[in-house]
């Protein structure tokens, strides 16, 4: 039985003095970005080419090495024509990471059409090839129906109504809309022009209130709570005079997306505000040869007027 | 539909046969002996004991209820029928059997530190021989008992013993069977379903031991009397109480207090047991120090009558099991939880003049968790669960020591998952319709006439189901089979198609799963089903020493799990998987009165496809080692130890980041030149393997006993060398968790 005791204490002290390695990453891989977010109102269209890090002591924000990558050739096909793309830079805002300023490519003079198919093609320096394809939102007309105009609201229901249509729209659209309140803002004597985003909820979080605005989905209206239009109105002096505000007017800003930036768009955003309890946001690329994107929209804005009498009730100019 | 149409006719053709070749053997001169064998200082029914008939080599075992059969005894001799048990005093008694009778002989067992004897081991030897148990593990508590007990005696934890059993860490006594994920298992307490049966973070089962009498445990190609899980299926049988008189324990650990109280009443008895915690600090050693402010308690109770004036040979039980949790932080940062499971039920057990007895019950299962995420990321979470069940069982035993077993079980379910989105509103995202039913009748005919053959051949019959996809599957047929060619050797065989409708929702990126909310599957993912394959031998060359190998092989499909791709909120919750596993287990055990040594280890794999990428699964372990042993000192000391290794588990590996685009700043709205935030880029899911997991456990107890009560106490050193177990790795951080350290413990018994 001693023997046996000492075979048993033999074999787990073998065990124990095993020290086996633990490898909590797999082999460094350097994969490449492309973002292409393609505004089919403007004829500005920009990308941004970067690659992949290492994960330096698991703290991304340690790799201080600017990712772009330069000296790219960038195209956009579209149009029945090619768009070589001009290499640029900007001063970041934020210095605290990369010192050098943030590398892009360009074009100044692409503007597609509604429903119009494009390619994005990126040649590295490596030889590298990224593409992708999208086709901005289709459709044959675009129109606000049964959506309220005006503020003060002239119905019995509490709630403030934004609809849309968009005949022979093309599948799987999304939509984002936003409420904006354009006004002036006397500081220092000066006016400052400024805009304020209608929040959809306000989500009591512990002591304090979150704004949570529309997200992006495919539903064609938005409905806002008289109430907390009336209460974001009223904070838009914050602790100043009333008479510093001046309203210009409200607007109803509609970005319609394509089927892949909506997909993007939302795939960033369902983690917060959609219904699931998965704890990492679904990583949504249409790039082939990397990871990114590639989608396109346009945006539809509607003017809505904010009476006199609605703008005196807070002691506002207009 | 036409298989089913043609399936009953097939049975009733089957049935009669068995019956005409019963009628023949029934028409041969004998009887039956039919018993209860009970502790003599309780009253208690004593599950899986041996009973023996030596002089014509003819031996059974108990039932979870005490209650034994022999069949076919040739009648008008005398026979001495021996009964033993694990820590009782064997005894025999002689009794006279006459022709197509049924002679009662019951057996109350005195408590002895003298352990079983080589006769008695034979008698065990035979009664398995012919069982047609392949995948089934019995349990006696006192097995349970002989385990080093840690920070608290945990039936869940004490099932990692077994091979096929796959642990998640000491950090969760979540079991994983044969390659399949928990929520495959079915735990049932007096036959009554229990959902979520965890306590604190799922560190400990709702389950305490005190109250359990016998554990059964099919660790797959379960017969055809179980369903509503593709995996395994834990049968709870909990104690009458006390008949003789008023009796109660109370004991302590660093963790919990518990009491238990029981004693007869007239015609019956009753038990009641009690369990709270009173310090969480213990819990700080799972969790690298992390405070875990776990609130739980459980209670139960268990009325027995039996009066044969109101009904002859008849026993009602009335059963409840209550159990809550709370999980509430200080921090408004942190996410609090709150879970609650009831259970409450009724059974009539009626024995006849003839070998038939049956059994009706009548269950209310119910279960209610939230996720309360104050200033947390978390997703408010409610789930309710309801389950009436209503069931029926019958058998009957032929002369010829064939049984026939019917029956049927209504299951009413309904449940609710509402999920509410940082916008503060609520959506339902299980089926919406009201209640459901799920009917199902089984049948089977077990073949115990051949004295080298035996078979238990059946089938569920799905009448109706509780998900939309119902009715497509209507059929479950189980067999299971032995054979034995020596007397030392037993070939072991089952096969059988498995059923589930319900699912539970959690992210297999989440490192600890607190609660699992519960739903039935969604109406665009077909009711989930299993095959089985269990092909094992057992061993009996020596009678103190059993060697048994047991190899598996399981497919399933319709699996739902958590759809990976969600983007838009129309996207759906879950998509279909198909999982499969494969292996083999192998177990030893050699005991005699005063040593017990077990050795078994689990060579297995495990793989699960999703969107046609195929993973192991986060309890993919290649190989578990288990080893105990475990010294009766005869004097009311007795030690243990034991050690257990697992192969490393599966994890997702970290390559790299990049940065991602994220639409932040307002100014600059839909762009690219918009905000950009690190986001990691991950290797294949599950491609890493954590570091192997071993841990030694040592135990010290001592009985003292006093004139009017027993004091226990018991010492446990958990990971005595201190072994650093990684339970998870945070990506995001780079921090390695540990499991449980060295540490030791204390557990105080007094029994008056």
């Amino acid at each position: 039985m001693k023997r046996n005791f000492l075979l048993f204490f033999v074999i787990i002290i073998s065990i124990i003095s095993c020290e086996e390695g633990f490898e909590p990453t797999a082999e460094f891989r350097e994969d490449y970005v492309m973002f292409g977010v393609i505004n089919g109102d403007t004829t500005y269209q920009s990308v941004v080419i970067s690659k992949s890090y290492e994960p330096d002591n698991f703290n991304p924000y340690a790799n201080t090495n600017d990712p772009d990558i330069r000296d790219a050739v960038v195209t956009i096909t579209g149009m029945d024509k090619e768009y070589v793309l001009r290499d640029t830079s900007i001063e970041r805002a934020d210095k605290s990471r990369y010192t050098t300023d943030e590398y892009f490519y360009y074009t100044d003079e692409f503007k597609p059409k509604i429903g119009e198919e494009i390619e994005l093609r990126a040649v590295l320096p490596n030889g590298k090839v990224l593409t992708s394809k999208t086709k901005l939102p289709g459709f044959s007309l675009f129109s606000w129906t049964n959506s309220d105009e005006a503020l003060p609201i002239n119905k019995i229901y509490s709630q403030v109504l934004f609809t849309w249509k968009l005949n022979n729209a093309s599948d799987n659209l999304v939509f984002l809309p936003r409420f904006l309140i354009h006004y002036y803002e006397k500081i220092n004597g000066v006016n400052v022009k400024k805009e304020k985003e209608i929040p959809l909820e306000l989500v009591k979080l512990g002591s304090s209130l979150k704004e949570l605005f529309p997200s992006a989905s495919g539903k064609d209206y938005v409905l806002y709570d008289t109430t907390i239009v009336y209460d974001t109105f009223k904070e838009l002096k914050g602790s100043g005079n009333p008479s510093d505000i001046t309203i210009i007017n409200g607007e109803v800003e509609l970005t319609v997306m394509d089927k892949n930036l909506g997909s993007y768009y939302s795939s960033i955003q369902t983690l917060n505000d959609g219904y699931t309890i998965k704890i990492y946001e679904t990583n949504y690329s249409n790039i082939e040869g990397g990871i990114g994107i590639l989608g396109s929209y346009f945006t539809f804005k509607r003017n809505i007027e904010i009476l006199h009498d609605f703008i005196g009730r807070f002691g506002y100019n207009f | 539909m036409i298989r089913t149409l043609l399936f009953y006719p097939a049975i009733a053709i089957l049935f009669i046969l068995a019956l005409s070749r019963n009628n023949l053997y029934a028409q041969q001169n004998t009887g039956t002996i039919r018993g209860i064998v009970s502790d003599s200082t309780n009253g208690e029914a004593l599950a899986f004991a041996n009973v023996y008939i030596q002089s014509l080599n003819r031996g059974t075992t108990s039932d979870r209820k005490g209650l034994f059969f022999l069949t076919s005894i040739p009648s008008n001799r005398y026979y001495a029928v021996t009964v033993s048990y694990l820590g009782y005093k064997t005894k025999t008694i002689h009794v006279i059997v006459s022709k197509d009778r049924i002679t009662e002989v019951d057996f109350e067992l005195n408590p002895t530190e003298i352990e079983l004897e080589t006769i008695e081991k034979v008698a065990e030897q035979i009664s398995k021989e012919k069982a047609t148990d392949a995948g089934l593990d019995k349990i006696s508590i006192k097995d349970v008992e002989r385990l080093p007990r840690g920070v608290e005696t945990d039936i869940f934890r004490s099932l990692n013993y077994l091979p096929g059993v796959q642990s998640a860490g000491d950090i969760s006594a979540r079991y994983y069977v044969r390659g399949s994920n928990s929520n495959q298992n079915l735990v049932l307490i007096e036959g009554a379903t229990i959902y979520n049966p965890y306590h604190a973070l799922g560190l400990f089962s709702v389950v305490d031991p005190e109250m359990i009498n016998s554990i059964e445990f099919y660790k797959g190609g379960f017969t055809a009397e179980y369903g509503g899980r593709l995996s395994s299926v834990l049968r709870l049988v909990t104690k009458d109480g006390n008949r003789n008189k008023y009796s109660g324990k109370a004991s302590a650990s660093l963790l919990s207090g518990k009491i238990l109280f029981e004693g007869p009443i007239p015609d019956g008895s009753f038990m009641i047991t009690g369990r709270k915690n009173y310090s969480s600090d213990i819990l700080k050693k799972f969790l690298n120090d992390q405070s875990v402010p776990a609130d739980f308690y459980d209670f139960s109770f268990k009325v027995n009558y039996a009066n044969d004036e109101v009904m002859e040979d008849g026993k009602f039980t009335v059963h409840g099991f209550f159990s809550g949790d709370n999980i509430l932080n200080e921090d408004p940062a942190k996410t609090d939880f709150k879970w609650n499971s009831n259970l409450v039920g009724i059974k009539w057990f009626q024995l006849s003049n003839t070998p038939l007895f049956y059994e009706a019950g009548f269950y209310i299962s119910s279960f209610r968790g939230e996720v309360i995420p104050n200033e947390s990321k978390a997703k408010p979470q409610i789930n309710d669960v309801t389950d009436i069940s209503v069931r029926f069982d019958f058998k009957y035993l032929y002369d010829s020591k064939d049984e026939i077993d019917l029956g049927f079980h209504i299951q009413e379910i309904k449940t609710f998952l509402e999920i509410e989105n940082l916008g503060g509103l609520s959506k339902n995202i299980g089926p919406t319709e009201g209640a459901q039913a799920n009917i199902s009748v089984y049948g089977k005919y077990k073949v115990l006439r051949f004295d080298n053959f035996g078979a238990d051949i059946g089938t569920r019959i799905n009448i109706a189901g509780v998900s939309s996809g119902a009715g497509k599957n209507i059929l479950e047929p189980r067999i299971s089979l032995t054979y034995t060619p020596l007397p030392e050797i037993s070939l072991k065989g089952a096969w059988g198609i498995y059923q589930q409708e319900l699912t539970t929702l959690s992210d297999e990126d989440q490192v600890i799963t607190i609660f699992e909310p519960w739903l039935i599957n969604p109406s665009y993912i077909d009711p989930s089903q299993s095959n089985h394959f269990v092909l094992g031998i057992e061993t009996y060359f020596l009678p103190e020493l059993e060697l048994n190998v047991e190899g598996y092989y399981k497919k399933s499909k319709n699996i739902p799990s958590l759809n990976y791709n969600k983007i838009t909120e129309d996207d759906p919750e879950f998509v279909s998987s198909k999982e499969e596993s494969y292996g083999a287990e192998f177990y030893t055990r050699y005991h005699n009165s005063q040593i017990d040594i077990i050795a078994s280890y689990t060579l297995g794999w495990a793989f699960k496809e999703v969107d046609g990428q195929k993973y192991h699964p986060r309890y993919d372990s290649r190989h578990t080692y288990n080893l105990i042993f475990a010294y009766n000192f005869s004097n009311g000391w007795s030690a243990s130890a034991n050690w257990n290794f697992s192969s490393g588990l599966p994890f997702t590996q970290l390559i790299g980041y990049y940065n991602k685009l994220y639409f932040e700043n307002p100014f600059i709205r839909l762009s690219s030149l918009n905000d950009k935030n690190p986001y990691p880029i991950l290797s294949g899911r599950n491609l890493g393997r954590l570091p192997d997991y071993h841990r030694m456990d040592l135990s010290l107890s001592k009985k003292f006993t006093f004139d009017n009560f027993s004091l226990y106490v018991d010492l446990s050193i958990i990971n005595i060398y201190n072994r650093e177990n990684i339970f998870y790795f945070d990506r995001e951080t780079g921090e390695k968790v540990n499991m449980l350290p060295f540490l030791p413990t204390a557990t105080v018994k007094v029994e008056l």
